[in-house]
């Protein structure tokens, strides 16, 4: 149903602008600083390049970094076990407070 | 943020936190101060008591989508999962590991991952080529 729905009803992103490449000559700092849109350049109906904030860019560049690390840690056999281990211990209780450790390690020597 | 960070590990964190303790414990025993893994415990107790407490939930370390409540740190060979409770100024470490490979950025890490072979059953059920392995960098080219 929601197949249906998706397919049937077109969705618009209202964050994105398609514009003329003449747009970019007409940009000063100030546009530059206060654009709340991702502009997509495009030139007789083609789109030819994307013009977005450098904050945008590196949202981008930190979710496609998190994503990339998820996909290491899951895929390494030694963490994603490890991974697991860890949060059953959670699940389980299985926890100990860090000063706790050390001071019951150097009791030991 | 105030609030002093509290800091908890997993039985399996533990029992890593205490085999690199022992490990190291017994090299500095043998008058072995430089040894590696002498170097690997007093980066691993710098972590844990002053680097992630000085920004613990930096989404730049979190992962992603529903595991997003976990950090990962990582510093040359040394890496360490936790688990990060922001509004109870809390982490629980679910592992520590020593990795044998540094970690130069992710990009190049998930590039050896898939220049390794290890995806090319999930390109192939995608209806993607695997990357040319005498190239430097992947790129699946649809078939």
């Amino acid at each position: 149903m929601q197949a249906l729905i998706d397919n049937a009803i077109p969705r618009m992103d209202r964050s994105v602008e398609h514009v003329g490449v003449s747009r970019l000559r007409k940009l000063n700092s100030d546009d530059l600083k206060s654009m709340e849109k991702t502009l997509v350049l495009q030139e007789n109906d083609q789109p030819l390049a994307v013009l977005l904030t450098y904050e945008k860019y590196l949202v981008l560049q930190d979710q496609l970094d998190s994503l990339m690390r998820t996909i290491y840690v899951l895929s390494t056999s030694e963490e994603s076990a490890a991974l697991r281990a860890g949060i059953e211990d959670v699940n389980g209780g299985r926890t100990k407070e860090l000063h706790e450790i050390k001071a019951g390690s150097n009791k030991k020597r | 943020m105030g609030g002093q960070l509290q800091i908890q590990l997993t039985a399996t964190a533990e029992a890593a936190y205490l085999r690199f303790s022992d490990e190291a414990e017994n090299c500095t025993a043998k008058g072995d101060e430089c040894n590696p893994q002498v170097k690997f415990f007093r980066a691993l107790n710098d972590a844990l008591t002053k680097d992630i407490p000085s920004d613990p939930f930096n989404r730049k370390m979190a992962l992603s989508g529903s595991l997003s409540n976990i950090f990962r740190f990582s510093r040359e060979n040394l890496r360490i999962c936790y688990l990060g409770h922001g509004q109870q100024r809390r982490i629980i470490v679910l592992y520590i590991c020593q990795s044998k490979a540094e970690e130069s950025n992710s990009y190049a890490t998930f590039a050896y991952m898939v220049m390794s072979g290890k995806f090319d059953a999930a390109f192939t059920s995608l209806g993607l080529k695997p990357p040319d392995r005498q190239g430097l960098f992947p790129s699946p080219s649809i078939n």
